[in-house]
């Protein structure tokens, strides 16, 4: 036993460890605490147990009491260590006013950076958590001739194409639920976001339940999957699950769910999901009626393109008559790419914006950096004696190169540590800003820590390098004559740092001002109809609705409401698309579709180029006539329409047409968003049809006015709440990308024209030193303040100048280009005095950033730079 | 080693003066080197400490309360015998001072003083 005992000894790289880090005072009594233990141990236990014991008691010995104090270390290398430190702090404080610009500048750039990345990397992050991302695929129409993408498909499609093809493993289908009543006992509010999917809608999307069986969840009708949130609202603390809520005053839902509040980010997004089961639509069985977006799970190994031409040949075969050829193809749309490559229903893919974000966050980053090397190799030139003097002293080359690389270490990693310390501070704004929901957490965002503190090194050395290198090789009797040829001189480097500066920022203000312009053209654009003062109210399936001529009358009485229109469809993207047989064409041409009542026109105002508004003692009217709008006339090449006979399609097989007359041309209006051009329009008189009142106030009216209508709306209809909307307001919201945008690039803007000030400002004190021994001999002769001024700043007029130059025709190329995207939109031609005036005021900005400095050199005494020489 | 001496004594003494409070840790501890009265070195303590009060207390710890407790003045120390166990290497043995003794009084009457007043526990005396 014993002899074991003397074979087995503790590891010796743990004894080593401890001689290394361990106070000589302390080394005995500790080396002897450990091994005796081992000693003990070894009879108690295995030997490997006892050896790792040893090691994590030698570990646990290593405090800071028990550590060797460096005073011991005798090393020159350290010494000098400590030395650089001490420098950098003494020369930080000596010009606190530049140390502050210097750290608050790259301060600046790195929250840029960090948020453009955090930004980017969320925005990249749509739909990427799918558990299959890369085999979901959203189900698309092209149409052969147009190009034009639909994302629309029938609700047959997806359980037919699963059974015909082996590749597609599952689908689902979903259509939006519109706005809904929830009712759970007396309890009654508006719930919009809710969607009605397959089952398979969980497992596609990755959706993970709080509660509830995934599996399971949606399969019989009449079951709905809720938000948390919904859950507290409607049942408070208690379990959710099998709870009944009514929807729409009709159908009882069992909850079999409960999601998270926050999901993953995703394209898709709803607060609730009812199982597709659960609804019952005419079209639910209609192969040609698309209101539905289909999803496809392929098998790992199908290739989608292969996928596509077979789904062509497919729909091809269904759908081809010989009258209607067949003109349209299948794609499958990667569910990853549709947050941001979506172009489908004459979508603005939304790449553009961020790769925009990219960009201008990237300048803002160039430009800190840009100035934090300009400051930092301006300084470096006032250490001429210090550099001279440590080599005179004995300073190897090697030294002094990591003496500056160090410090610039030292200052750069300072600044990354207050970047993520105080970065949270910035998010709030941010997300108001971006109207985003990001957060960050040092430990959570690993990679993007990581990232930044790559960039920190990478500033840090390429701001130290300049100094390092070059004033490390010079010659230490020159250094300290403050004499440093070949140092100074020309500064290009500096200079065309600083040009490309004041390009990005020309080419900053002259966007951001362009894209105001163009949002405020939208927003006060005459859109052809009076948008102020209309209070829209869905009707909904309400009582309301089923009355909605008696109701209409009723509130047409009320003093402040001037008129009552009702209407299908909702401004701004609610009308419909039909195709229309006309006179003396071959084919139907397809048109966008209205209904609405006699009283619409007056309501919002519209003019008629010829004919008249429908009547409502006209019942002729309802069945056979029809206005269109002037863009219908171009397009099927009448110079009047009255009287001319169009037909309308029908579900009748029998009859499939039904023939009308033109009995009005309504001037254009923009019925959709000023993204899109105004497209030939029939309006047809199918009061039935219309769901939608539009109220006109009279000017003046106050709230009161709402008050009394939503009691009206009680009188008829006690049990769903009363909800409407103001037009304008709504109308609003079709330029929130760009009101956004605007203020995106105005925010960023300023803080690039900051930076560049400062840039500016460091050059100038720069130069400013360099000549003031010329300026002094200047004023002694008799200069005036104004000769030094113009003096000083004839070199920056070149910069300013080179650089105006430049931003104007870059950033009018890219505007355009954003700009072509408008259907209504801005000539740059007729507003040339915006990029004149954002170059006058960068001039401004600079002389006056100039004055500044050159009035100071102005002043000075000039003896005390003439004294020693 | 003597003027290492030196320069723990003037710190014992600066250190007591800023008060004496005792952790819960370093009580037990103190007690242990008073108990074991000559054979306290940071092993032995170890072991009585986790033989006695049943829980487990790691050497280190062990060794960074004996040198605290040196700190503040309760007690003192010096090198003692090496034995072959401790692969040749001598030990501290710590033995109480005066004012550990009164520390460990101090602490003995601030707990009597409230063990009084408590009804469910003054019956226990």
């Amino acid at each position: 036993m014993s002899r074991q005992k003397e074979d087995i000894s503790p590891p010796k790289w743990a004894d080593h460890f401890l001689k290394l880090y361990c106070r000589e005072e302390f080394l005995e009594e500790i080396s002897g605490d450990v091994h005796e233990l081992f000693e003990v141990r070894l009879g108690e236990m295995p030997p490997g147990r006892a050896r790792r014991k040893f090691i994590w008691d030698v570990f646990r010995f290593l405090r800071w009491s028990n550590i060797k104090r460096t005073k011991r270390l005798n090393s020159n290398n350290i010494i000098m260590l400590r030395n650089y430190f001490k420098i950098t702090r003494r020369n930080l404080l000596k010009d606190r006013g530049y140390s502050l610009l210097n750290i608050a500048g790259l301060y600046i750039g790195f929250v840029c950076m960090v948020l453009t990345v955090l930004y980017l990397s969320h925005e990249l992050s749509f739909d990427k958590h799918l558990q299959r991302a890369e085999d979901t695929y959203r189900l698309l129409g092209v149409s052969n001739t147009t190009g034009g993408k639909g994302n629309e498909s029938a609700a047959p499609w997806g359980p037919a194409l699963k059974d015909q093809f082996p590749e597609i493993e599952d689908y689902t289908r979903i259509i939006g639920h519109g706005a809904s009543v929830f009712q759970v006992d007396n309890n009654r509010f508006y719930e919009n976001g809710g969607i009605i999917a397959d089952a398979s809608i969980l497992k596609l999307f990755s959706v993970d339940l709080l509660q509830g069986d995934k599996a399971s969840a949606l399969l019989e009708p009449n079951q709905v999957v809720i938000k948390e949130r919904l859950a507290k609202k409607y049942f408070g603390d208690d379990n959710p699950i099998g709870k009944v809520i009514r929807i729409d005053n009709e159908k009882l839902y069992t909850v079999t769910g409960v999601l998270a509040d926050k999901q993953k980010p995703s394209h898709l997004t709803f607060d609730f999901i009812a199982s597709f089961d659960s609804h019952d639509s005419w079209f639910k069985t209609d192969w040609f009626i698309r209101n539905y977006q289909t999803f496809f799970l392929l098998n790992s190994d199908a290739e989608a393109s292969d996928v596509e031409s077979k789904l062509t040949a497919f729909f091809k075969e269904r759908f081809e008559t010989p009258e209607t050829p067949f003109d349209n193809h299948v794609e499958l749309q990667q569910v990853s790419e549709i947050h941001l490559y979506d172009d489908t229903a004459d979508q603005t893919p939304q790449i553009g914006k961020v790769r925009l974000v990219g960009v201008i966050g990237g300048f803002i980053l160039i430009i800190a950096l840009v100035n934090y090397v300009n400051l930092v190799t301006a300084r470096s030139a006032k250490r001429f004696k210090e550099v001279g003097v440590r080599k005179s002293i004995g300073a190897r080359r090697r030294q002094l190169q990591a003496q500056f690389l160090i410090e610039n270490i030292i200052v750069c990693f300072s600044v990354f540590v207050i970047t993520m310390a105080s970065f949270n501070l910035f998010m709030p704004g941010f997300n108001s800003l971006m109207n985003s929901d990001l957060s960050f957490s040092l430990f959570g965002d690993v990679q993007l820590v990581g990232i930044m503190f790559l960039v920190t090194l990478l500033v840090s050395l390429a701001s130290g390098f300049y100094p390092a290198f070059i004033l490390s090789s010079l010659n230490p009797v020159n250094l300290i004559k403050n004499n440093a040829v070949g140092l100074g001189g020309k500064n290009y480097l500096r200079k065309s740092l600083t040009t490309l500066q004041f390009i990005i920022s020309v080419a900053l203000i002259i966007g951001t001002s362009l894209v105001y312009k163009q949002l405020q053209y939208m927003l006060n654009k005459d859109v052809g109809f009076d948008k102020e003062q209309v209070v829209v109210v869905p009707l909904g399936s309400s009582e309301v609705w089923r009355n909605k001529n008696v109701f209409a009358e009723q509130i047409r009485n009320f003093s402040e409401v001037k008129e009552v229109a009702l209407t299908a469809n909702q401004i701004g993207g609610g009308d419909w698309g039909m195709p229309f047989q006309y006179e003396g064409g071959e084919r139907p041409l397809n048109v966008r579709f209205m209904s609405i009542d006699a009283a619409y026109g007056e309501t919002l105002g519209l003019k008629l180029v010829e004919g008249r508004f429908f009547k409502e003692e006209l019942k002729t009217d309802v069945e056979s006539s029809f206005i269109v709008n002037e863009a219908f006339l171009q397009a099927v090449g009448w110079g009047s329409g009255i009287g001319k006979r169009i037909e309308m399609p029908t579900r009748d097989s029998e009859n499939p047409w039904l023939p009308g007359k033109i009995v009005g041309v309504v001037k254009d209006f923009n019925f959709r968003s000023l993204h899109t051009q105004i497209s030939p329009m029939v309006i047809a008189n199918k009061v039935d049809w219309t769901s939608t009142l539009f109220i006109k106030l009279n000017p003046g009216s106050t709230d009161k006015v709402l008050t009394d209508l939503a009691e009206a709306w009680k009188a008829t209809e006690p049990n769903i709440p009363f909800g409407y909307y103001f037009l304008d307001e709504k109308l609003a919201e079709q330029y929130v990308a760009e009101t956004r945008l605007s203020k995106m690039a105005t925010t960023f803007g300023a803080i690039a024209i900051v930076l560049a000030c400062i840039g500016l400002f460091s050059l100038a004190t720069y130069t400013a030193e360099q000549k003031m021994k010329e300026v002094s001999i200047r004023k002694v002769m008799g200069a005036s303040l104004n000769q030094i001024w113009l003096l000083f700043s004839r070199q920056f007029m070149v910069i300013i100048i080179v650089s105006i130059t430049i931003a104007i025709p870059i950033s009018l190329y890219y505007l355009d280009g954003w700009l072509s995207e408008f259907a209504y939109r801005i000539e740059i031609w007729q507003n040339i005095q915006i990029p004149v005036l954002a170059s006058l005021a960068t001039v401004f900005v600079a002389m006056l950033t100039i004055a500044i400095q050159s009035i100071r050199l102005a002043k000075s005494n000039p003896v005390k730079f003439l004294r020693s020489e | 080693m003597p003027q290492y001496y030196v320069y723990k004594t003037e710190d014992n003494e600066s250190k007591t003066m800023k008060g004496n409070h005792l952790g819960e840790f370093e009580e037990l501890v103190l007690l242990v080197v008073a108990a074991l009265q000559g054979n306290a070195y940071a092993v032995s303590v170890k072991d009585e400490i986790e033989e006695k009060a049943n829980r487990k207390a790691n050497i280190s710890a062990v060794h960074s309360t004996l040198y605290r407790l040196e700190d503040k003045g309760l007690l003192d120390s010096e090198i003692g015998g090496a034995t072959n166990t401790r692969g040749g290497k001598s030990k501290r043995l710590f033995k109480i001072t005066a004012s550990g003794i009164k520390a460990l009084q101090n602490a003995e009457e601030l707990r009597a003083t409230f063990r009084n007043v408590i009804p469910q526990l003054s019956g226990l005396k």
